[in-house]
């Protein structure tokens, strides 16, 4: 019984985190009245939603080793042990500046920079066999998203 | 040569309902030999096999602490054949101890660091045992700080409630308490999964620390990773794994994971150790 | 070590000398299957080929009564049946005997562990292992792969080696000493002494001529990867022969598995132990249901692993197999631990 995780945990707990981070985009843009911030938060929202669906897409790509564990589990309670450890990454919960556009960019940014910090630790834990190398495609993902939100504050 | 099958013969001196539901159950079991309870001397960390004649043995960690004199406890759950005939016992049953068997905690390399002590669930047994050995007068000052995180399903799930609201009060340990979820209202410590807990609560990892972690197989993969991003080395937390047993002893071959033998050379193995164990337990 | 020579017509009385000391037990056939049995006078033991099941249940027994209990006034009556015999077995294969040898290293020799297995013990402490050479290697007989040879004396207390008319009896262990009359017997000379060489180097060339030792090479074992050879795809190939029979773990020598089970009522009844398998789906599942060897691959694997790794890896480098060729032979679709061997050698070569 191995103890250790694989790629598909690490991926499911990307879909979970970009889940997280479009309902937080989503409650933000309700609160907010400056019309132009609003729908940048929107648009965030929807790229965390484009997101979760390409986690989703190179998930099911994943082969057997990647995703087979033989963890004891009768209750099914890995997937939220899973949603616990997304969750308790705060960078969601804080309150970020709304106040301007380029604010809520950096914002963004400083979060999608937080999680490339959590999967590369994740990273660790995963065993060549059982898929560390596909973290790799996930940090990649993360970093393009930093790149597309530094282009637009560079446009601001 | 010595037999190591025979058994002590026991009684059960009285028997105690642990959880809501009633499949834990505390047997507190006395010698009918005092010679046999001399000879009986363990660690904290150690298991027995308990015999239910006619039924057959089971290996049990033992609950107790060698601090607690003329007091041999087993926390068991009903789960088979001998366990389901076990709690239909009353006081006065008699029963047979071989033992104690295993490696126990390492507690020789384990003086003057600070422990942290993690169980989750129906593993608390030897835990219990760990924490009563730690705060004797005789042993507190051979250790630093003591943390200690227990967690439980609901409230009704915890094991040994007088007892962890006890240490709870004291102040020569940091005491958590948790539920995942909580269904009581006046509850007044944690809610929140294990892991969870650690990396809100534990203090961050130093050379001196070490951890003593229990719980089911889904808690521990979770903790480990808590703890490993709390800057615990893996060979600073210790592990106890269970395998079905017969003998106890290291000769009917059932238990073994590798070259290692659960019952002989374990059941306590650093997060290391297991790391390099095939994986098939 | 004396050796001593017994003309081959001496034998049947050598024999009956042996067994009015104590219970002489020697190979014979009956229903077509060689096996020993109580010494038979008259009868002349088959011994030079090997036995259908080992010399294993001599010493832990198919099925053993390991206590008895019933309740008293303010208790328990716990009586342990430790074994009393004293036997003599003759024509014991070296392959058996350094089994019993490596057997002894988990029951007794363990360092590990304080504790030693009694009713083994006892057994081993009784018994005089008498061998018989084996100038005839078996078709599938290994032994020179995993350290044996054909005239070993490893866990045998005496050897006979025959020449023809004349045997070569090699007199081991001071018990032997005490037990085998060798006041009438001559000593074997050095012409005596060189035919037996040349006998045991012909039996050498013959085992290896069938099977070429290189092939099975248990350091590589030994010191491979675990994962990889966790990974390896033989073991779902041979899942899809085995049947998880058994019959391997049964005839095997150094199997010693075993299950311990009370049965009684009433609080009265007895403890014991009796063979169990690996190989069966039940051997490791936990009462909560979690099995962590749930389907072939994992228990053949198990099975593979810890024969020609786990075991040579904590006892010194001696594989956990002797070379009988019994599971090779009998093995209902032909499974054959010398191939399995291969490919886990080969997998270090070829990371």
């Amino acid at each position: 019984m191995s103890y250790q995780f694989n790629a598909d945990d690490v991926f499911s707990m990307a879909e979970q985190m970009e889940k997280n981070g479009a309902s937080f985009y989503e409650t933000a843009a309700e609160g907010i009245a400056d019309g132009r911030c609003r729908k940048l938060l929107l648009r965030l929202a929807a790229m965390e939603a484009e997101h979760e669906r390409s986690f989703k897409d190179m998930r099911s790509e994943l082969n057997q080793k990647e995703k087979t564990s033989n963890l004891y589990d009768p209750e099914g309670e890995s997937m939220r042990y899973l949603r616990a450890l997304v969750n308790v990454r705060v960078f969601f919960e804080k309150k970020i500046e709304i106040s301007s556009r380029e604010e809520i960019l950096k914002a963004a940014v400083t979060a999608e920079k937080d999680s490339i910090v959590f999967y590369l630790g994740m990273k660790e834990m995963v065993p060549e066999k059982a898929g560390k190398s596909r973290i790799d495609a996930i940090i990649q993902e993360e970093m393009d998203h930093i790149r597309l939100l530094s282009e637009e504050i560079a446009l601001i | 040569m010595l037999n190591p099958y025979e058994k002590y013969p026991v009684t059960i001196r009285s028997v105690t309902n642990e959880t809501e539901d009633k499949n834990l159950k505390t047997f507190e079991l006395t010698f009918l030999s005092s010679e046999d309870a001399g000879a009986f001397t363990f660690l904290p960390g150690q298991f027995a096999m308990l015999w239910v004649p006619g039924f057959g043995e089971i290996p049990l960690g033992i609950a107790s602490s060698p601090t607690e004199t003329n007091k041999l406890l087993f926390s068991v759950n009903k789960i088979g054949k001998v366990t389901r005939r076990l709690h239909q016992l009353d006081p006065g049953a008699i029963l047979g101890v071989r033992g104690p068997f295993g490696n126990g905690f390492p507690w020789e390399t384990l003086k003057g660091k600070h422990i942290a002590i993690i169980g989750g669930g129906y593993a608390f047994t030897t835990l219990r045992a760990s924490i009563v050995y730690l705060l004797d007068e005789a042993n507190r000052n051979d250790f630093g700080d003591l943390w200690v995180l227990y967690g439980a399903k609901t409230a009704g799930m915890l094991m040994y409630r007088n007892e962890i609201d006890a240490w709870a009060a004291r102040d020569d340990l940091e005491m958590h308490i948790s539920v995942d979820r909580q269904d009581t209202p006046a509850w007044r410590h944690h809610v929140g999964l294990i892991p969870t807990i650690v990396t809100a609560h534990l203090p961050p990892a130093d050379e001196d620390a070490a951890v003593i972690l229990c719980g089911p197989p889904v808690m521990i993969k979770f903790t480990l990773q808590a703890l490993h991003e709390k800057g615990y080395g893996a060979d600073q937390v210790y592990l106890s794994l269970e395998n079905r047993m017969k003998c106890g002893i290291g000769f009917c071959g059932r238990c073994s994971v590798g070259k290692d033998c659960v019952c002989k050379d374990g059941p306590v193995f650093s997060s290391a150790e297991v790391n390099l164990m095939p994986n098939d337990f | 070590m004396n050796n001593y020579l017994l003309k081959k017509e001496d034998l049947p009385a050598f024999l009956k000398d042996l067994n009015l000391q104590c219970e002489l037990w020697a190979p014979y056939t009956e229903s077509g299957i060689r096996f020993f049995h109580p010494y038979r006078k008259g009868e002349q033991p088959e011994c030079g080929r090997s036995t259908r099941i080992s010399v294993k249940s001599f010493f832990l027994p198919r099925c053993e009564e390991m206590f008895q209990f019933s309740p008293e006034p303010d208790g328990m009556n716990i009586q342990a049946n430790l074994p009393e015999n004293r036997l003599v077995l003759f024509g014991v294969r070296p392959c058996d005997a350094r089994a019993m040898r490596l057997n002894a290293r988990v029951f007794l020799d363990d360092p590990a562990t304080p504790h030693q297995d009694p009713y083994f013990g006892k057994r081993r402490q009784t018994t005089l292992l008498v061998g018989w050479g084996c100038d005839r290697p078996g078709a599938a007989c290994f032994c020179h792969a995993v350290g044996g040879s054909p005239f070993g004396e490893e866990g045998l207390d005496a050897l006979i080696t025959d020449l023809g008319d004349n045997l070569l009896l090699t007199v081991g262990t001071p018990e032997a000493e005490k037990r085998i009359k060798t006041d009438q017997l001559r000593t074997a000379s050095e012409e005596d002494m060189a035919a037996a060489e040349r006998i045991n180097q012909a039996s050498r060339e013959t085992l290896s001529a069938n099977f070429n030792p290189e092939n099975m090479k248990i350091e590589s074992i030994v010191s491979g990867d675990i994962e990889t050879l966790f990974d390896l795809p033989v073991w779902e190939e041979t899942a899809s022969r085995c049947l998880n029979c058994g019959v391997c773990t049964y005839l095997c020598p150094t199997c010693t598995c075993f299950d311990v089970l009370d049965t009684g009522e009433n609080q009265s009844g007895y403890q014991f132990r009796c063979w169990d398998s690996c190989m069966f789906g039940l051997f490791t599942q936990h009462a909560s249901g979690h099995n962590p060897r749930p389907g072939k691959p994992e228990r053949i694997r198990q099975r593979f692993m810890h024969k020609l790794r786990y075991f040579p890896e904590r006892n010194g480098g001696h594989a956990g197999c002797v070379g009988c060729g019994r599971c090779v032979l009998f093995c209902p679709v032909n499974i054959d631990i010398r191939e399995i061997a291969e490919s886990m050698a080969e997998s270090k070569t070829n990371r």
